[in-house]
């Protein structure tokens, strides 16, 4: 019918990619990290094969961000990427392989706000501050939405609501960053009657938000994103720190006068002592990555922000989002 | 001689006891609904021990009532406890030596060594089994599957 | 209309046979490892997706989905290993046949129920997406926790000979499953500072070690092998027995179509219930647990629909309601297409296709299931001692393969040594892994209820789904225990009678 041609081709390339998870099956790199190979040209990159390790499940949201942007990295960077998924421990295996390696630019880690999570509630062999935060590109917009036949045409008439009666606020999971920007925003505007009720991930929480059961939820533009085309859902306010572009007409939760800003970033890690040289190269590459049109393209569509930030504050700005969340969870005592 | 239901009553008492002493243990947070997150845990802590307790009894009540406890049947569990705790060992022993030795080796040497004791005859089918079945599972896991095993610090570099 | 006029011009598109038969095989080899779930098996595979078109793509991850569901079985009838979660229902009647000799009669049912299973849920999926999809937009958390109990109460019938030993089995997998992080508040629960234990205890690993790995320490005493060996080619059911399936397969059908529908619930509830009620519907209930045909019927029919039917709220909302179709939710996105209410306007090509392909390899299970049998027959007829070591072998990788974890190998060594005691002292395994599968479910849905009406417990009763759901089960409960009751009476009597002689 349509394509076979390319279809014919698909399995050949399939087939080929059992046989290169083949080669790299003994060599300790299987076919969980697939070859995204774009073969270096002229390179001086310390070493051939990057790993970027992440916790992410193959098909999760950091596995795919990740190899979408290997595809444009390696080439910048004069060498293979790998993604590797590190999964188990929430994380901490991931992290506890990172801070193992060794700093020569062959192994990274892509950091999400669960790596700050896993080292604060539990004790793990290796934390957050273990490994060296390298830089950011993105944080990924949080925003507050609603049915589209509810009652609630503005976060005011929600906060309304909660004062009168009773409200229903919905997180993903128990322990998130989503949990705790709605907790932070009960604290800020002082409303103690929310029940703030924790879910099994996005799509559970969207099911109860959609058939009412639910006031609001709060989620991940790339979640929504289907149901809002539909028409099944409206937006209400975002945590971001300014209005986003693809929502112009939607508040900040900021300038609605609450004073909470939520940052879930995505950017690497490397393990501590890699070198000032190394380290410029990354800036520079991931700097030009990020304006490089085809990818801009491809990550604006997916609602992906980006948000560089270069390594000498990028440490700061994880030690300061790691002290706030343990703030947090002292606060609402769910750690000592 | 205790019957096997008393012994599981027992079991089960201490399980539960064990359980609802850490349920007590349990920190709530402010987040914590009524219930909270122990509320479970001590339902069932408790709940554990009631149905220890009436296993108990009952198994009391069968050996003295009914006369149905059997001193036999434990006969011969000594010795099938201890063949069960030697492969157990052998379980045990491979968890400890994959990361050094590697997958391919240390199941090829698992296979061996479970087979002998399982009473397999020592010879060359012997090895010809431990290395095929290494080599198939090797071949299924690392090239299909494309799973990373542990590469093993011998074969490093 | 269109999607069967669709169906039809496409059917002989023989690009889609390359995926969905690579798929199936491929399932099949992924779901028949201990350990090796439908979801890690699509898993590993989804990196190769990213060059390949996009219904190719989507038809392969389908049909792997497929092919896992009924690899899951092999294992649970040849070696006592669920393969997957939901085929521990399979285990007890499963490696019961092969234990008689009938291992190819065993994996014959499995086979034509699977291939019966997934053809149903296609159909579903082709025909009902709609309406089900309503479905699943009306539970609500007291719903979720009504389904829950109504999982549990078939304890009361599975128990076995005592039902004290049976309810302290169940509390024990209750017992696990509240390890790990707190459903509503967030902090850790019994985890001791160990980040392993944050996700809590995978079902897969504890029943991996109850079944499987307690029966190979249970025969390292037995140096005898007097063990019925199975003809090397498999058995299809003959026109008798095939009627005889008839009830037993619709019963899971059923129970598979609605639960895959449900985001969250997974297919497990799904085969032990049917399970269950195969065996209170079923002409020959004693033979359950003995090595019946329809213990092996019912769940395998159950569990292969819930693969088509739990492609229902992916496609319809974009919600995946397991791991599997999670899986499958970052193959679409990896394309470019984004499932949810516009995917059917958008891309209708595409799930056009992937109906074809879920038919071809519905087809395709069968073919390769037939080619593929001997070989594993073979394989557990070799001697005892190799055949016992090289499952212990196959069960140590697997395991470690779900997280490249040498924490839940220990685990489920744990689980193993449990399981042997459990079987010295006559304790039920099903109970437990009923418990542990149900546990997360009853209590996060249970606390969000209260949360939801504000500790007011009308809200079970006022919602009309969990209000049928739970009569249902106060109905199996009563009914069960007054069974037993009956049979307790009766067997007394029989013992004044015949006196005690065992």
């Amino acid at each position: 019918m349509k394509l076979q041609a390319r279809q014919g081709l698909g399995i050949l390339l399939l087939l080929a990619g059992l046989g290169l998870a083949a080669c790299g099956g003994d060599s300790s790199q299987g076919s969980q990290a697939a070859e995204n190979g774009i073969q270096a040209g002229s390179s001086n990159y310390p070493v051939a094969t990057i790993t970027i390790l992440t916790h992410s499940r193959p098909g999760g949201g950091s596995d795919v961000f990740l190899r979408e942007l290997s595809r444009y990295l390696a080439p910048e960077l004069g060498a293979n990427i790998i993604v590797k998924n590190v999964t188990g421990g929430s994380g901490a295996s991931a992290l506890a392989e990172l801070a193992r390696a060794e700093p020569d630019g062959a192994t990274f880690y892509a950091t999400t706000p669960t790596f700050i999570y896993t080292s604060l509630l539990a004790r793990p062999a290796y934390t957050y501050e273990e490994v060296d935060p390298l830089v950011n590109l993105f944080i990924d917009p949080e925003l507050i939405y609603t049915a589209a036949d509810s009652q609630f045409e503005t976060l005011d008439d929600v906060l309304e609501k909660a004062r009168n009666s009773r409200g229903l606020w919905g997180a993903a999971n128990p322990a998130s960053l989503e949990r705790q920007s709605l907790e932070q925003l009960k604290l800020a505007t002082g409303i103690n009657n929310a029940a703030v009720i924790s879910h099994e991930g996005g799509g559970d929480l969207m099911i109860n938000v959609l058939n009412g059961t639910l006031d609001i939820g709060v989620g991940e533009a790339q979640e929504l994103q289907s149901q809002l085309e539909a028409g099944n859902l409206r937006v209400l306010a975002t945590f971001s720190d300014q209005r986003l572009a693809e929502f112009p007409e939607v508040p900040t939760v900021y300038e609605l006068g609450h004073q909470v800003i939520v940052r879930k970033f995505r950017g690497l890690a490397a393990p501590q002592g890699l070198s000032p040289e190394l380290i410029q190269r990354w800036e520079a590459a991931i700097q030009t990555v990020l304006e490089h049109p085809e990818y801009k393209a491809s990550y604006l569509a997916d609602n992906l922000r980006p948000n560089f930030i270069a390594h000498a504050e990028y440490q700061e700005f994880i030690n300061a989002f790691a002290s706030e969340t343990r703030d947090y969870l002292r606060t609402v005592g769910i750690v000592e | 001689m205790l019957s096997r239901d008393f012994a599981g009553g027992l079991a089960a008492i201490v399980l539960g006891s064990l359980y609802l002493y850490f349920a007590f243990q349990q920190r709530v947070s402010a987040l914590a609904d009524t219930i909270g997150p122990a509320g479970m845990p001590k339902v069932l802590g408790i709940l554990m021990i009631a149905l220890g307790l009436v296993l108990c009894l009952q198994a009391l009540y069968q050996t003295y009532r009914l006369k149905v406890a059997d001193s036999r049947q434990w006969q011969g569990q000594g010795r099938k406890l201890l063949r069960a705790a030697g492969l157990l060992c052998l379980a045990i022993a491979y968890l400890l030596v994959v990361s050094y030795l590697g997958y391919a080796l240390s199941i090829a040497i698992l296979l061996c060594f479970v087979a002998l004791y399982l009473g397999a005859k020592p010879g060359w089918q012997l090895g010809l089994v431990a290395l095929g079945g290494a080599t198939m599972l090797w071949a299924i896991f690392v090239i299909v599957l494309g799973v990373q095993m542990p590469a093993g610090m011998l074969f490093q570099g | 209309m269109e999607a069967v006029a669709g169906f039809f011009t496409q059917f002989f598109d023989i690009y889609l046979i390359l995926p969905a038969v690579l798929g199936v095989a491929w399932g099949i080899i992924g779901g028949s490892m201990p350990g090796i779930s439908p979801s890690i098996t699509m898993a590993l595979l989804l990196p190769f997706t990213y060059a390949l078109e996009p219904s190719f793509a989507i038809v392969l991850l389908a049909s792997t989905y497929v092919g896992a569901e009924y690899g899951g079985s092999i294992p649970a009838i040849l070696i006592r290993t669920p393969g997957t979660n939901a085929a521990a229902a399979s285990v007890l009647d499963g490696y019961e046949m092969n234990r008689q000799g009938k291992a190819g009669l065993a994996l014959g049912i499995s086979l034509y129920s699977g291939v019966i299973g997934s053809l149903v849920g296609l159909s579903l999926l082709v025909m009902l997406s709609g309406p089900l999809a309503q479905l699943a937009l009306a539970f609500t958390p007291p719903a979720y926790f009504a389904l829950g109990v109504l999982g549990l109460s078939v304890i009361v019938s599975l128990s076995g000979e005592s039902l004290v030993k049976g309810l302290i089995a169940a509390l024990f997998g209750l017992m696990v499953s509240t390890i790990g992080t707190d459903p509503v508040s967030g902090i850790s629960r019994y985890t001791f500072g160990l980040s392993d234990l944050l996700s809590g205890i995978q079902p897969i690993l504890v029943m991996v070690g109850l079944f499987a790995l307690s029966e190979l320490l249970r025969q390292a005493s037995n140096t005898e092998d007097t063990r019925v060996k199975a003809a090397p080619r498999i058995e299809f059911p003959d026109n008798k027995l095939k009627k005889r399936l008839i009830l037993p397969q619709s019963i899971g059908a059923l129970f598979g179509g609605f639960e895959g529908v449900m985001p969250g619930a997974g297919g497990t509830v799904a085969s032990f219930m049917s399970y269950n009620e195969a065996r209170r519907w079923s002409k020959k209930p004693d033979e359950f647990g003995k090595g019946s045909p329809e213990g092996i019927a019912a769940p395998e029919t159950a569990n292969n629909t819930v693969a088509e039917t739990s492609l229902i709220p992916l496609l319809s909302f974009g919600i995946p309601g397991s791991n599997s179709t999670a899986i499958l939710l970052g193959g679409f996105l990896i394309h470019g297409l984004v499932p949810g209410p516009l995917l059917f306007a958008r891309s209708g090509d595409v799930i056009n296709d992937l109906y074809v392909g879920i038919f071809i390899a519905a087809i395709a299970l069968l073919v390769i299931g037939i080619m593929i049998m001997p070989a594993c027959i073979w394989l557990v007829n070799r001697p005892r001692p190799y055949l016992n070591a090289f499952i212990l072998a196959l069960i140590m990788s697997g395991i470690y393969s779900i997280n490249n974890s040498l924490f839940e190998l220990s685990v489920m060594l744990v689980a193993g040594v449990i399981g042997y005691f459990m079987r010295l002292l006559k304790f039920p395994f099903l109970p437990t892994v009923l418990g542990l599968v149900l546990g997360f479910m009853i209590e996060s849905n249970f606390r969000r209820s209260l949360l939801l009406s504000g500790d007011d417990y009308s809200i079970f009763l006022t919602d009309s789904i969990s209000l049928i759901l739970l009569s249902l089960a106060a109905l199996f409960i009563i009914g069960s225990l007054s069974r037993r009751l009956l049979q307790m009476l009766f067997r007394q009597l029989k013992t004044k009678v015949t006196d005690t002689t065992d």
